[in-house]
């Protein structure tokens, strides 16, 4: 195993609600580090994160879109806000407290 | 225009009460030709809807205030307004502002209101079908409150047409309320879409306001932003071509740089290359972001689609209620205490006959927003946040009412909070989405 790395280190975020479901945005402060991004946060990597946190939300999913030319990502999390903002009972029913959630996430680190 | 080579958008606000200094500064500092105040999100909608069923007035009060401090600010600059803060109600609130501007003395102002965004008759007729559901709007029955459709920047760009210097409309897209002065200023046509998704882009990164100049950014030692206090809030100044520069006034706090911008464009955006409108639809994924100053930003390369057939319309549906009750721990027992007084809190609702299935037991302070992975410190304060949803208020009230009987009847510690942090029973009007075809949406320009 290599050394392991918070996302934080390497990028900022920033997220918010789309309808019911959770948007975040992410972007490598150095453009050399997108490639390894790409490889290393795919949707999957980032739906095992939430995977406790969508459990019992129905057809919960993550889909990752990407931006190359702009060195970002943007995760729509599907379901992630349990209803939305207004029919939400969770506590961050705008989901703006997942850019910096996604940002505790640990993968190895970049060569 | 002002200024010989760019048209220049003020972002006056992101939404209800935003910052009334950073508005008054960019209206003062006579370097914009309109100021956009986005007054409006998904919950003020839904309200709104629900206020209009019951008579009430259909706006947010702080019209009153808003408008009345930037009235006479944008009179003396010259500065045009275009603004969604008619909510529920936009010709209602567009004769109380053109009231506001004879109070302050700006009498000579034409007000123009853009109606038609209630579409409950359209959707009733056509009966589409709930996004989030898959049932028909027909199923929804009574409790269907309130249809709204998103304006889109044709109709704004026509009450300028007809010479407004301030546009108050119900709930146009936030985006669309800067692509409308480009429209109007340019002569853009309705079908060139690469610059009218140029225009709903930089709308876009500007229309939280703060949000692309500071706010909702820092995050020392990484992102660090001088001065939020004195936030400068964001200005666009837009080519005649589509590409634009993000910057604000100087001497003002916050910070406009690339990474506040790109944030800014991923906001809330779902799929990056389908981002709809009624006008176009914007292709963010050619979009470029470059630092070419201090404060200063150039959005260039965005493309666009032909406007999609539909329109997107917000349900507003009567949900129940929510009752909420909270209490707080301290010490190092703080999260077991708490853990007791859920319990017991539980057991006593069962007593009462609620069904505790889906009511939510959160300690903040130890896992509410997230369930944590690994080794998570315990915190010596632990706040217990109880909430459910029920058909009645009376149900509602019970989660309310046996939160409270904890200082008394349950686990030692517990704190008896104030009447505005302690929780209560808010009516739930929940959003729903549908779309209707374009050509069954019909807004209208009425002159006040």
């Amino acid at each position: 195993m290599g050394q392991k790395v918070k996302l934080r280190e390497i990028c900022h975020a920033r997220s918010g609600d789309k309808g019911a479901d959770i948007n975040i945005g992410i972007a490598v402060y150095d453009p050399e580090h997108y490639s390894w991004l790409e490889e290393n946060v795919t949707a999957e990597v980032v739906a095992d994160y939430l995977e406790e946190y969508l459990k019992g939300v129905p057809n919960a999913s993550v889909t990752r879109y990407d931006l190359p030319k702009l060195g970002a990502f943007n995760f729509l999390v599907r379901g992630g806000l349990h209803g939305g903002v207004t029919r939400s009972l969770i506590l961050d029913g705008h989901g703006k407290s997942f850019s910096q959630i996604i940002l505790d996430l640990e993968i190895e680190a970049p060569q | 225009m002002k200024h010989k080579d760019y048209l220049c958008l003020g972002a006056g606000a992101s939404r209800a009460w935003d910052n009334l200094e950073a508005a008054l500064d960019l209206a003062n500092s006579n370097e914009c030709d309109y100021l956009i105040f986005d007054s409006l999100t998904e919950k003020n909608i839904v309200q709104f809807a629900r206020n209009k069923k019951e008579g009430r007035t259909a706006w947010e009060p702080h019209l009153e205030r808003r408008m009345r401090a930037i009235i006479p600010a944008c009179a003396a600059t010259h500065t045009k307004i275009l603004t969604n803060i008619g909510g529920g109600d936009p010709h209602g609130a567009a004769v109380r502002v053109a009231e506001l501007c004879a109070e302050t003395g700006a009498s000579g102002l034409k007000v123009v209101a853009v109606v038609g965004d209630d579409v409950l008759d359209q959707v009733r007729a056509l009966d589409p079908e709930v996004i989030e559901t898959g049932q028909r709007v027909s199923e929804l029955g009574d409790r269907l409150v309130g249809a709204t459709a998103y304006t889109g920047a044709a109709p704004l760009a026509e009450a300028l047409g007809v010479g407004a210097d301030i546009v108050v409309a119900g709930r146009a897209g936030d985006s669309p309320q800067y692509l409308a002065p480009m429209i109007h200023e340019f002569g853009w046509a309705s079908d060139d879409w690469d610059k009218l998704a140029k225009g709903l882009c930089v709308g876009h990164i500007v229309e939280c306001a703060g949000q692309a100049s500071g706010g909702y950014f820092a995050d020392p030692p990484y992102k660090v932003v001088p001065d939020l206090h004195l936030i400068g809030f964001p200005m666009i100044r837009m080519d005649p071509d589509g590409d634009a520069t993000v910057t604000k006034l100087p001497d003002t706090g916050g910070v406009v740089n690339r990474m506040t911008c790109l944030e800014q464009l991923v906001y809330e955006i779902g799929d990056p290359a389908d981002y709809r409108h009624n006008d176009a639809i914007v292709d963010f994924t050619t979009t470029e972001i470059n630092d070419i100053g201090p404060n200063l930003v150039r959005v260039t390369g965005t493309t666009g689609h032909p406007k999609p057939p539909t329109v997107l319309v917000c349900l507003s549906v009567d949900e129940g209620y929510f009752g909420m009750g909270k209490t707080c721990y301290g010490g190092d027992s703080a999260y077991e205490r708490a853990q007791i007084a859920a319990d017991v809190i539980k057991k006593r609702l069962e007593i009462k006959g609620v069904d505790t299935s889906n009511v939510r037991f959160d300690y903040v302070g130890v896992n509410s927003i997230f369930p944590w992975k690994g080794d998570v410190p315990i915190p010596k304060e632990v706040m217990l946040r109880v909430v459910g949803q029920f058909p009645t208020y009376d149900e509602a009230h019970l989660i309310f009412e046996m939160v409270l009987e904890m200082p008394c009847n349950g686990p030692t510690g517990s704190t008896w909070s104030r009447l505005i942090e302690g929780g209560g029973v808010e009516k739930v009007t929940a959003m729903y989405s549908t779309l209707i075809p374009q050509e069954d949406f019909h807004p209208e320009v009425v002159e006040i």
